[in-house]
């Protein structure tokens, strides 16, 4: 192989591959409803589809439900974020409470927990109550880990700098260990997030009286299937615009450098 | 290791790596007191009326439960082996997908450019949201658990795929062509072993994600499997039998994830002995 | 015969044709058997030189050719290269990253082998060929290097700056023996190095180039009989050849240039 000028793929190719990505997904998503390949119960017509959504944002039920669920998002993160940075912190501070823990976390990380959730249903009843709680249970282990690693593991040679510098206990913790532990944890705030999200969706779908999730379960069981379809897009529409906004609070700045 | 028995041989340990086997040691200890203490205040607070028998069980009947479905209960092994032959499924389709989509992504920098911001976002989205989907297009039963465990499983694979061949330097590629290395070459003695790694730990994020797929998908659509059952056992209020489900099942991941470390460090030996 | 490499009237660029070469009109011949040493600021374009040797870069115009022929890619059995960074596969023991080359090469696996362990046993490594390269010191991974090179048997090693990451220590020790070992067997080498000692102590003939663009300003004959005794490395001769390429690779060089 020898060295080419140094080119990026083709502008044209990959607008073109983008192009035709859509061509297949909307145009075979037209040709069945045309040609009535698959059952309009199963694929509706796009436009109805598109109707339907548009309907939809028109109607103040839609605005509450998407509320519910952004509401349960939100706050099912924010107590797991607080009590997971909490704990992570906590059982850092000494090296036998992290080796206890690591592996406990960890577990509590890969453990399916979906399959507790009938459980919050039976202690937490059907309303909000349980799909927060569902939600903070799924986020808490993923950021605690992620906390307690990061900070257990703040690499010696940077300890000694502010050892050799003077540094308080205090500044240490600060400048040092939070500093050298940040990628971790904001990477676990991040899976935190996208586990709460998972979580709140599937607890509305699952075993709810209000959501989006709801709205798009109780559609479908009612062979209401363009307005499931267009609730289910209004959710997808939702949820990528609040992982959009909690990726961009907590990118880590160094990685933003880079770029 | 070496300086391990080096200094044993002399009688004598060195501190640290003393300090840090007794330390793992002591942790396995407490760690074991600990879930052990977890149980036995479980019981107890049940016992006293502390913790609602009838919502949240207790050890001692989760025990008797135990004994009870696997006696007697075909059910039980219906649904251990219906969920296994699901996640086998969707895993076989996550990996036959995400595979070769990782590879293409990683080597062709034109369907990189034109499909990776699409991967990732589809990672990043619940995939729940389309569950009713899974229901309309594969109907109740296996279908869905195989396609929704399939659809989380291949995207963890297709990532990892990309990053495992994204983290080979570029000096390893100069020196294949540099003694006359075939794009084959490259491919067979740079990529695959460069990425086994990542690509090891793809598999393992995608067999992960496929269960909580297939179990989320049988307790949303199916009338099949692990997921199923604990969702009616939990309705009817057989706690007992519902919570024997969920410990075998994260007994399981638990293991699966265990047994796949061990065999990481076995396969990619090499990669322990990489300084930066 | 022997073999013979030639640069004729080499032009090479990166990118665009619009910016400077970054080496032009280099004109070089190179028997085999000899020893030669390349020498010259930092950017001056030796490692583009090099490369271009190897047949890892298209001329801009020129070319390079051995016993007449172009080189128009990389060709091991000809020219085969051993990188600064040593550049070992961490994935593969030794001895197959030895026997890399001789694969590419589509020798069987057993011969191949065989041919690396016994390269392996030339640079003094019989013992390390179960190894990883990452169980090894900086100095024994490019050891392996050197023997992943003529594993292949080539007519020309091209070594760019082998000995640059190791320590002073090192760097001289394990020069020395390396060169040594070069010189009995009669291996052609064309060798980059920063040392001033190192291009005169080893080299046949000193190329020394400088910069913008990158063009040869001089060779230097080393005509001192091998084996070279240390006595050489106090001698006049060398103390007077040192002072000359000093001053050549100063960077006043540099800006007399441009
Ligand atoms: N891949 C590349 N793309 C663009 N320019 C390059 C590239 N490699 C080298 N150059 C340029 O070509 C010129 C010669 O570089 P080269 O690496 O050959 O120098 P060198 O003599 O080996 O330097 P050093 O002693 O620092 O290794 C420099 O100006 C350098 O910036
Ligand atoms: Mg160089």
């Amino acid at each position: 192989m020898r060295a080419a000028p140094a080119a990026g793929p083709r502008r044209s190719i990959v607008w073109g591959l983008r192009i035709l990505f859509l061509v297949v997904v909307f145009g075979g998503w037209a040709l069945a409803n045309a040609t009535g390949s698959i059952s309009p119960i199963i694929l509706p017509q796009l436009s109805a589809v598109l109707v339907q959504s548009v309907e939809l944002l028109g109607e103040a039920d839609v605005w509450i439900a998407l509320a519910i669920t952004a509401f349960e998002m939100i706050v099912g993160f924010g107590i797991a974020a607080v009590a997971g940075l909490l704990v992570g912190f906590v059982l850092s501070r000494k090296p036998l409470r992290s080796a206890i823990f690591e592996k406990l976390l960890a577990w509590g990380y890969i453990f399916p927990i979906s399959l507790v959730y009938p459980l919050f249903l039976i202690w937490a009843g059907v309303g909000l109550p349980s799909k927060i709680l569902f939600a903070a249970a799924s986020a808490f282990f993923p950021i605690a880990y992620n906390t307690m690693r990061g900070l257990s593991a703040v690499p010696a040679r940077y300890l000694k700098v502010g050892q050799a510098f003077g540094a308080s206990a205090q500044a240490t913790d600060w400048h040092i260990r939070a500093g050298a532990a940040r990628p971790m944890i904001l990477s676990g705030l991040r899976l935190g997030v996208s586990m709460a999200t998972v979580s709140v969706v599937l607890a509305e779908m699952l075993g709810a009286n209000a959501g989006l999730g709801f709205m798009a379960q109780q559609a479908s069981s009612q062979f209401q299937i363009p307005q499931a379809y267009a609730v289910i897009l209004i959710l997808v529409v939702m949820t990528s615009l609040l992982l959009w906004f909690m990726e961009t609070l907590l990118r880590d700045p160094n990685e933003r450098l880079k770029k | 290791m070496d300086t391990n028995t080096i200094v044993l041989a002399r009688g004598r340990r060195p501190a640290i790596a003393l300090n840090a086997s007794a330390l793992a040691r002591k942790a396995t200890l407490y760690r074991t007191a600990l879930v052990l203490g977890f149980f036995v205040l479980w019981e107890l607070l049940a016992n006293i009326g502390a913790i609602d028998e009838r919502s949240a069980s207790k050890p001692t009947a989760i025990l008797a439960a135990f004994g009870d479905m696997f006696a007697g209960n075909a059910e039980t092994y219906q649904a251990l082996s219906d969920t296994l032959y699901v996640l086998v499924m969707a895993f076989i389709i996550a990996v036959a997908i995400g595979m070769p989509l990782g590879l293409a992504l990683a080597l062709n920098a034109t369907v990189r450019a034109a499909y990776m911001s699409i991967v990732i976002y589809l990672l990043g989205i619940p995939k729940t949201i389309f569950l009713p989907l899974f229901v309309l297009f594969f109907g109740l039963g296996n279908g869905s658990a195989i396609a929704f465990g399939a659809v989380l499983g291949f995207l963890q694979i297709a990532v990892n795929v990309v990053a495992g061949v994204d983290s080979i330097e570029p000096r390893f590629f100069r020196v294949t062509s540099a003694f006359g290395g075939s794009r084959w070459h490259s491919f067979v003695h740079v990529i695959l072993p460069g990425a086994a790694p990542a690509i090891f730990a793809g598999l393992w994020h995608g067999v992960r994600n496929a269960f909580v797929g297939v179990l989320i998908a049988q307790m949303f659509v199916s009338n099949i499997g692990i997921g199923y059952l604990v969702k009616v056992y939990t309705n009817n209020f057989q706690i007992d039998n519902a919570m024997v489900l969920i410990i075998i099942s994260a007994v399981a991941v638990i293991l699966l994830g265990t047994l796949w470390e061990l065999s990481e460090a076995r396969l990619t030996k090499w990669k322990s002995t990489v300084r930066s | 015969m022997t073999s013979h490499l030639n640069v004729d009237n080499l032009e090479i660029r990166y990118g665009d044709t619009a910016v400077e070469p970054a080496i032009t009109g280099i004109n070089l011949e190179i028997m085999q058997g000899e020893f030669v040493t390349v020498i010259g600021p930092s950017g001056c374009g030796k490692s583009t030189l090099l490369h271009a040797m190897g047949g890892m870069l298209a001329p801009a115009s020129g070319g390079i050719y051995l016993d007449g022929t172009e080189l128009t890619r990389p060709d091991p059995r000809q020219a085969a290269f051993v990188f600064q960074d040593y550049s070992l596969f961490p994935w593969k023991k030794v001895v197959d990253n030895v026997a890399m080359g001789l694969r590419f090469a589509g020798e069987d696996k057993k011969t191949a082998l065989e041919k690396a362990a016994a390269e392996l046993a030339f640079v003094g490594l019989g013992d390390k060929a179960d190894k990883y390269p990452g169980e090894l010191s900086g100095g024994m991974q490019q050891r392996v290097a050197v023997a992943r090179a003529l594993a292949l048997k080539p007519k020309f090693l091209l070594m760019d700056e082998p000995f640059g990451a190791l320590d002073e220590q090192t760097r001289r020790s394990l020069g020395q023996e390396l060169t040594k070992i070069l010189h009995d067997a009669g291996q052609s080498v064309v060798l980059i190095t920063h040392s001033l000692e190192e291009a005169i102590f080893w080299a046949d003939r000193i190329i020394v180039m400088k910069a913008g663009p990158g063009e040869v300003s001089k060779e230097i004959i080393v005509d001192e009989p091998w084996p070279r005794s240390l006595e050489f490395m106090t001698s006049e001769r060398f103390e007077n050849l040192r002072a000359e390429l000093f001053h050549r690779i100063q960077p006043t060089t540099v800006s007399e240039a441009k």
